[in-house]
């Protein structure tokens, strides 16, 4: 099938080997191009890639049918206004030379080119500051490399002092020792975080300070960092999905659905319809958790905690919900390749209804303290204000971009899952501060609502899973009495579910914006790579552009309002 | 002096130094029960000795007693250990200090002598208030320099920029309600608002200084570093401030001189703007003219108001968990030792009706009396702290300054004006 | 000064400084524990590394302190007036008012070179 986005790749690159996988088009370049190619598919008037999604490597060391290049670098772009999505694909000839960094093209590039550098030990040329970020300074090698030896447990002492990398931001803002010494004063060095009662993790927020204002600000994250991505490259599909609850711990059920839904569509696997409004319904509940986690803490960070315990105690009993029906109250692993573990329990139905109605009145006192009040009002409006190009740059998704007033929801935008045929509303807001991202979360804890009341009414009776064997274990009874049975069970248990062999990309608007998956796989049973794309590691990357000129209290909410997770911030 | 002269000092020492001590115990309590209460929880209750819980009361006992057997730790990188140590102690004392030209009761006329009901009877009034104030923020300042540490200047600075900011407004509602009362013993103050106007509305600050009341509300929030106004701990931005690095004792100097400091500037408030001990329609000569009917009524209501405390307790002590019978045992002894106390009560009064009336037993009674109504009306305008706290989030730095220096220092100003205008006006 | 007086303020004084150096002996009660970690500045559970604490710190605090200084000290001239304000009948309340607008035109001019611009 030719779409107008085909007409125009095909006339703008004329010479590239272009392929479609999904609904991704894959442009295949050199090193040499790369530059030129990612340049056009921003500023190219037909293609405005406005969003860099994503920068990864695969390193095709054991790959099966390996290419020449070991290490292939994948950039993921999104033409949001009219759902583009395309990757570019550049074999490195030498990670030691790497690649030309795109940091000028797009913001999202910097923390983005850093973390494969980081992973896989590819430099990019031009970076103004390429340094690992994941992983400690300290640490030797490049974990993500095939060849990385995981039991070798490094033992890391010293913390960083980016004295020097502070001391390059200010002078990017036009401040040095000079300045202060006129008036006879010292730039104050603080570290806010990482355990800090305001990172809600740990992050660390270094800031150089004039009085009360931030001169220049420079983060560091990882202090979570878990590897993620090189464990999921030793577990089978489906033993995966338990890790990706640690991702957005506040959401986990919606990781879930993003991680399986990206298998099912390379497997062309099409799930039954119960199973879909389970997940539309199950998904916008969490968002509502997700949002009522973030602004009840962005709340407290400003000082007042009784909105805090108006919007968690309906946090609280919707966990008590969320426990009846998935066992665990925060990490739900409640999803499986081809439908979801089990059915909804008898009278969940009324449970959620009841649920509704409390978090409904829990929001509605909250906004009560917060709507009209005075103080909030000047806290948060055109505080850390974000436009809607430095958020497009970025690579801000979900929430914080609608807040600059980007109207991008991939609900929306790229309807799955029936999303087009639910009477929603997307919240955009206008100016982009802290008060926009605040709304746009109060607004889509409502919306939300309106998505699960009208799902409840059509939810359809039926099986769950879908009646594919090669993906989904069969009944017990079919197991225990049938020799295909028996035999569909052994071999999903022992080899996983094998997925064909391909490279993919698929995403899900979660709770913080677009949550994506990469995928490499050989055709076994575990996924050759894995990489996830976080909606919140990109919205700190551009931290720093929110905060510098705003005070500490400024950073503060501001952090709050971009709800940074630190799970799946760090992976 | 006098025996009567030694013994009724040491009588205000005490009550001087020993209610605000105490109204600390009470306020912690009513802070963490009144954030219950608002926040839709229950707020602590559960400490209890042999199951009696005093509502929660029991909880800042043993908190207490916690911090008293915590390590005290000075961190090794304390240059100035003296001035460290020295911090806490003087946020204390210079709380403490502030309370003792507050009166609590009408002065008390005993024969040829006049007892003033303050703990020291000076005369400075509102100028020793405004003395010993101005001195707290040293404290603050030398916890926030001698910790050095970042986040301890960072707090120290905030508050004392906070603090000397506010002063001015403060200082400033001051000038223009010294111009209506015409002084500044407190004493006099308050027996000014025992008057009334038109022959009905007490003449109460609140009623004849508004704007002046709205200002010095709001400083005296600011002065007390209480929400909206408690950037110089920040919990979430800059960690506790100025005593980040207090632990133990030292910490719960800084803690119990910002209750007594919030409890004394609540007095200041009643004492300023709601008549003090003044009841009203009541003003002292009214009291001790007619004391044995006063008395009566007081029998009166005594009991109707245990009554109803009983039937409250008695609904909402018993619960469910976790031991039953335990909970109503605890509620029947409650209301044993309250009705037990309303009778001692009776009793006095009865043998004062009918042995004491007339002469000093009557100003004695009168008192009691004010000291009662004065410490209410004190822990109702804590209640506001509290209620304030819980429902305002904190300003940022630059507006806090701006609301000072821009709205309420031009207000106070344009307050003195129009008072001046009117007092020289009525003459 | 009155006995009564001196009593008092002997008394209250005693109690009032005495009561905290009480409680600030209890620091002999606790345990005593030395470590690394308790000798450092608290900064966010990192060792500071850059910067001291015992810095100059920001004009902007020092500008405030400054402007407090003439403020406050008007005020102290305002008290003796108001107290007195019956007695001084209108010409007091004229030369205030002249006062009050002196300094009203200081704060304004204060205000307009932006000595409160934070950000």
């Amino acid at each position: 099938m030719t779409t107008p986005l085909d007409t125009i790749l095909a006339s703008v690159f004329a010479d590239i080997t272009r392929e479609t996988v999904l609904d991704t088009r894959l442009l295949t370049v050199d090193g040499a191009a790369l530059y030129e190619v990612l340049k056009r598919l921003k500023t190219y008037p037909d293609l405005d890639f406005s969003l860099l999604l994503d920068i990864t490597a695969v390193d095709y060391l054991t790959y099966p049918k390996r290419a020449a290049a070991r290490f292939v670098v994948v950039y993921t772009l999104r033409n949001w206004k009219k759902n583009y999505l395309v990757q570019v694909r550049v074999p490195v000839a030498d990670p030691d030379t790497g690649l030309p960094s795109v940091a000028d093209l797009w913001g999202s590039a910097l923390w983005a080119e850093r973390e494969v550098f980081d992973q896989y030990g590819i430099t990019f040329t031009g970076h103004p500051d390429l340094r690992r970020i994941l992983n400690h300074h300290q640490f030797k090698g490049h974990p993500l490399r095939k060849d990385y030896d995981i039991h070798a447990g490094q033992v890391c002492t010293e913390p960083d002092s980016l004295e020097p990398e502070i001391r390059a931001r200010l002078k990017v803002n036009g401040v040095d020792d000079s300045t202060m010494s006129d008036i006879n004063t010292e730039i104050m060095f603080l570290n806010i975080g990482p355990s800090h009662p305001a990172t809600h993790g740990a992050i660390r927020i270094f800031a150089a300070l004039d009085g009360e204002t931030i001169m220049a600000n420079v983060n560091e994250i990882g202090y979570l960092h878990r590897g993620f991505e090189k464990t999921a490259e030793h577990r089978t599909y489906n033993q995966i999905v338990p890790l990706t609850d640690r991702l957005n711990y506040c959401s986990a059920l919606m990781n879930n659905i993003a991680y399986v839904k990206a298998i099912e569509s390379w497997l062309g696997l099409a799930i039954t319809e119960r199973a879909v409004f389970m997940r539309v319904i199950l998904s916008e509940f969490f968002r509502i958790q997700d949002h009522l986690v973030c602004l009840a803490a962005n709340l407290v960070d400003m000082g007042g905690l009784t909105n805090y315990w108006y919007l968690y105690n309906e946090k609280e009993a919707s966990y008590d919900l969320i426990s009846r029906l998935t066992g665990a109250r925060l990490t739900s692993s409640f999803t499986r390749i081809g439908g979801m573990a089990h059915d909804f329990y008898e009278g969940w139905q009324d449970d959620l209804a009841r649920q509704l109605v409390d978090i409904e009145k829990g929001v509605n006192d909250s906004l009560k303290l917060v709507a009209r009040n005075r103080i909030v009002h000047d806290r948060t409006q055109n505080v850390c204000v974000l436009s809607p190009e430095t958020a497009l740059s970025y690579g801000f998704t979900g929430p914080n971009l609608r807040a600059s007033g980007v109207g991008f929801d991939l609900r929306k935008d790229s309807p799955h899952y029936f999303y087009e045929s639910f009477d929603f509303n997307v919240p955009v807001g206008t100016t982009g501060d802290v008060y926009d991202r605040m709304m746009v979360r109060f607004e889509e804890i409502f919306e939300s609502m309106r998505i699960i009341r009208q799902a409840v009414k059509m939810i359809p009776e039926g099986e769950l899973f879908a009646a594919d064997h090669r993906y989904v274990l069969p009944e017990k009874s079919k197991v225990y009495n049938s020799i295909e049975g028996a035999a569909n069970h052994f071999k999903l248990i022992f080899e996983g579910v094998r997925v064909p062999e391909g490279a993919w990309y698929d995403s899900f608007e979660a709770a913080n914006g677009e949550l994506g998956f990469y995928f490499v796989s050989d055709g076994s049973g575990t996924p050759y790579k894995l990489k996830v794309r976080p909606p919140c590691f990109y919205a700190m990357g551009g931290f720093h552009e929110m905060v510098e000129g705003e005070m500490i209290a400024d950073a503060i909410i501001n952090l709050g309002s971009i709800n940074i997770i630190g799970g799946e911030l760090d992976r | 002096m006098s025996g009567t002269e030694i013994f009724i000092t040491i009588i205000r020492v005490g009550f001087g130094v020993f209610v605000p001590l105490s109204a600390v115990a009470v306020m912690v309590w009513m802070e963490r029960r009144g954030a219950g209460f608002i926040q839709d929880r229950a707020g602590p209750n559960r400490c209890n000795v042999l199951g009696f819980r005093f509502g929660g009361l029991l909880q800042n006992i043993a908190d207490a007693i916690k911090l008293l057997f915590k390590e005290d730790v000075i961190p090794g990188h304390i240059a100035h250990k003296f001035y460290f140590i020295l911090a806490p102690a003087l946020v204390f004392i210079t709380a403490l200090l502030c309370f003792a030209v507050i009166p609590f009761a009408d002065a008390l006329v005993l024969g040829a002598s006049t007892y003033l009901m303050q703990a020291m009877p000076l005369e400075l009034g509102i100028l020793w208030f405004l003395a010993i104030i101005g001195f707290g923020v040293y404290g603050i300042i030398l916890a926030g320099w001698a910790s050095h540490n970042k986040y301890g200047l960072l707090g120290g600075l905030r508050a004392a920029a906070q603090v000397i900011s506010y002063e001015i407004p403060m200082g400033l509602a001051l000038v223009s309600l010294l111009a209506v009362y015409g002084t500044v013993n407190l004493t006099e103050v308050t027996q000014f608002q025992g008057r009334l106007l038109f022959g009905v509305i007490p003449m109460w600050g609140v009623v004849l200084q508004p704007l002046g009341f709205i200002i010095f509300v709001i400083a005296a929030f600011a002065e007390t570093n209480r929400t909206p106004f408690d950037l110089a701990e920040g919990e979430s931005e800059i960690v506790a401030g100025f005593h980040v690095e207090y632990s133990s004792m030292k910490f719960a100097l800084f803690f119990m001189g910002e209750y007594i400091a919030m409890f004394v500037s609540s007095a200041l408030i009643v004492t300023l703007f709601f008549g003090g001990y003044q009841i009203p329609w009541l003003n002292t000569q009214t009291l001790v003219a007619h004391a044995r009917p006063v008395a009566v009524a007081l029998m009166l209501i005594l009991p109707a108001a245990a009554y109803v405390f009983a039937r409250w307790i008695g609904f909402n002590n018993p619960g469910p968990a976790p031991n039953p019978a335990q909970r109503v045992r605890e509620t029947k002894v409650y209301i044993a030792v309250v009705w037990s106390l309303v009778a001692l009560i009776e009793v006095i009064l009865l043998g004062y009706i009918v042995a004491g009336a007339g002469g000093a037993a009557d100003r004695i009674l009168v008192v009691w009396l004010q000291t009662a109504v004065f410490l209410l009306k004190t822990f109702f305008v804590c209640f506001v702290y509290v209620w304030v706290r819980w429902t305002l989030p904190r300003f940022r730095y630059d507006q806090l300054q701006k609301l000072g220096w821009e709205k309420l220092l031009p207000l106070a100003l344009f307050n003195i004006f129009i008072t001046g205008a009117v007092v020289v006006a009525l003459g | 000064m009155s006995a009564e007086l001196v009593l008092s303020g002997v008394l209250f004084f005693g109690l009032v400084v005495l009561l905290p150096l009480i409680m600030l002996a209890t620091a002999f009660l606790g345990p005593r524990a030395q470590s690394a970690a308790k000798n450092e500045p608290y900064e966010s559970g990192i060792k500071p590394m850059v910067g001291r604490a015992d810095q100059k710190f920001s004009v902007k605090f020092y500008l405030l302190a400054i402007l407090f200084l003439i403020f406050d000290i008007e005020t102290v001239f305002m008290l003796p007036w108001a107290v007195s304000l019956r007695e001084l009948g209108l010409s007091g309340f004229i030369e205030m008012s002249v006062f009050i607008l002196l300094l009203f035109t200081g704060l304004i001019y204060v205000l307009s070179k932006g000595v409160l611009n934070w950000r």
